[in-house]
């Protein structure tokens, strides 16, 4: 069976652009809000900068429930949440949404396992010289967890390229959907394995700008 | 006497449950009464766990006491509110045993982030770095990372941070314990020149004796959250009056032999064994040599150490005494007139 490419092709561009769109947007946005939500998980902790029992309890019961819920459910269980926030629950626009929700509990995590690594000496040091922990957070926490956070956000990368090829399942388009539908479906091998090329030199590139910007963060 | 910079008045320290307590509240410090005058160089040594982390961290708050109270220049910390703490901070330097300078900034900018927080303009503190890196004679290491730096120059970059807000008081947490014998000295010698040229009031803790015996004014043992001894070091290492103190002199004096080295003397020197306490003001030599004629006792000297404190000297010695019974006994009340002297039986 031919493929029949030039009719194609322009799918794929859009299937391209959405996977890129979804992923951007994720990173920054669910990057952010993931990075914040970590900090908050790391400077509650006891005896951390800003120890808080309470409300380190429910913020780690939050990211605990949240976390092992499979992207393929819970894309669809926030239904109602997506349709109160962006007026749909179809799309890529509600596919980002959750997304971002989903990827900002995975990378809280990451952020505080990261922040945990860096030496308690120093932040008392810091406090020592008068610093408030606002200050501590922004000046030292971030700076001095740098390397291992790029490493880390570049790990989230790949899991959010590989959480947005479940867009489909919502109309949400993208590469996986691209894949799904005009290679699986149609018994057309070659299609899918353009898109798995795709994805591939996507997550080396990622992996390969991670790996370089950490190296030079960490001076090795 | 003027009213003390530090005072510690029956402060105590119970950590509570949970945190590395695990459960159980564990008493770090106990109703402890010190004062620490301002430009002293005042020491705390103790063994591992006898509080002395806690103690100094009582001083800038990063511990709050929990019974009794801590003044510093007058001021009662204890319950202050967090925010006149940091205020505060600003004030007291503190220098650590791991340095904990951050990896993620050069020297410069390790110096200068205490500066930031304390929002010096950017030119004011590039000046003060440069100052700053000078006097400890690290200046042209200002743009390396802390990774590349030896021990003793890491310390060095630790001390010139700490210093960086012209604090009035610095804390030294066991500064000089992750350092070699060499930089040891180095480091000490810098902290005396911090006290004598800028008038610095430093706390300095320990576990050695010999970092006492080298910078320090006065010295406080600390024992299972207690000071069991206090005074000015020469008083101490002269006449140490508790067990624990005796043997920190010990370390440095290796005045008196202990049971293996007296075995070993004993093997040698059948002789009669005496220690007799040394200094600038007693006069061992010509009493020894004359009563030693006189009474036709010979002696040798088989164990002892003398040691330069300040600009005195002292130490003690092991003699052994050859001659009649009676011969000898009269030796040593002749040299009792001078010094103590003991007789190892
Ligand atoms: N944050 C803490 N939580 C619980 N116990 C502590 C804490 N800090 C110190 N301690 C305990 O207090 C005692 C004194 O500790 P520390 O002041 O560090 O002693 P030192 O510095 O003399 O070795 C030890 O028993 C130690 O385990
Ligand atoms: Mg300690």
């Amino acid at each position: 069976m031919g493929t029949n490419w030039d009719n194609l092709r322009p799918i794929l561009l859009d299937a391209v652009g959405q996977t890129l769109w979804m992923v951007a947007a994720t990173m920054v946005v669910g990057g952010f809000l993931g990075l914040l939500l970590g900090i908050a998980l790391y400077s509650t902790r006891p005896g951390g900068i800003l120890a808080n029992r309470p409300v380190h309890t429910v913020l780690n019961v939050l990211v605990n429930i949240v976390r092992p819920i499979p992207f393929i459910i819970f894309i669809t269980a926030i239904g109602p949440v997506t349709i109160a926030v962006v007026g749909t629950q179809l799309g890529t626009t509600a596919a980002t949404f959750a997304l971002i929700c989903a990827a900002t509990f995975g990378i809280s995590r990451i952020v505080e396992q990261n922040l945990v690594t860096i030496d308690p000496g120093v932040i008392e040091a810091a406090r020592a010289m008068g610093a408030s922990p606002w200050r501590i957070i922004t000046t030292l926490l971030v700076p001095e967890a740098l390397g291992p956070l790029i490493l880390g956000y570049t790990f989230v990368f790949v899991a959010v390229v590989d959480m947005s090829a479940v867009a489909g399942a919502i109309g949400g388009g993208g590469l996986g959907d691209f894949a799904i539908v005009y290679g699986y479906q149609r018994f057309n091998w070659g299609v899918t394995a353009v898109a798995v090329a795709i994805i591939i030199v996507l997550v080396q590139v990622a992996q390969f700008v991670g790996n370089r910007l950490a190296r030079r963060v960490l001076r090795r | 006497m003027s009213t003390p910079l530090i005072e510690f008045r029956g402060a105590g320290k119970t950590f509570g449950t949970g945190g590395r307590s695990g459960g159980k509240a564990v008493t770090a410090l106990d109703g402890i009464d010190l004062s620490i005058e301002a430009g002293e160089i005042y020491a705390v040594i103790g063994h591992s766990g006898a509080g002395k982390s806690t103690l100094v961290r009582l001083i800038n708050a990063l511990e709050r006491a929990t019974s009794g109270s801590v003044l510093v220049d007058g001021v009662d910390i204890t319950a202050l509110p967090e925010r006149r703490l940091r205020e505060i901070r600003l004030g007291i330097g503190m220098v650590f045993q791991q340095f904990n300078l951050m990896r993620s900034r050069t020297v410069f900018g390790n110096v200068a982030y205490p500066l930031k927080i304390a929002g010096w303009a950017k030119a004011d503190r590039e000046k003060r770095v440069a100052e700053l890196l000078n006097f400890v004679g690290i200046a042209d290491k200002a743009w390396q990372y802390p990774d590349q730096l030896s021990g003793g120059q890491k310390q060095r970059v630790g001390i010139a941070r700490a210093l960086a807000t012209n604090p009035k008081i610095l804390l030294a947490d066991e500064s000089t314990s992750a350092l070699d014998p060499e930089t040891t000295g180095e480091v000490l010698r810098l902290l005396k020149r911090v006290n004598s040229e800028f008038g610095v009031t430093i706390v300095v803790i320990t576990h050695e004796m010999e970092v006492v015996r080298e910078i320090a004014d006065r010295v406080a043992v600390l024992k299972d959250g207690k000071v069991i001894e206090h005074g000015p070091v020469r008083t101490v290492f002269a006449s140490p009056q508790e067990p624990t103190t005796q043997r920190f002199v010990e370390t440095v004096l290796r005045a008196r032999p202990d049971d293996d080295d007296l075995s070993r003397i004993r093997e040698r020197h059948p002789g009669r064994l005496v220690i007799a306490k040394i200094s600038d003001d007693r006069r061992i030599g010509s009493v020894l040599s004359e009563a030693s004629s006189r009474y036709d006792v010979r002696f040798e000297v088989v164990h002892g150490g003398v040691k330069e404190l300040g600009s005195t000297s002292f130490g003690s010695l092991t003699l052994e005494l050859i001659g009649a019974d009676s011969a000898v006994d009269r030796l040593i009340a002749d040299l009792r007139t001078t010094t103590d002297v003991e007789e190892l039986v």
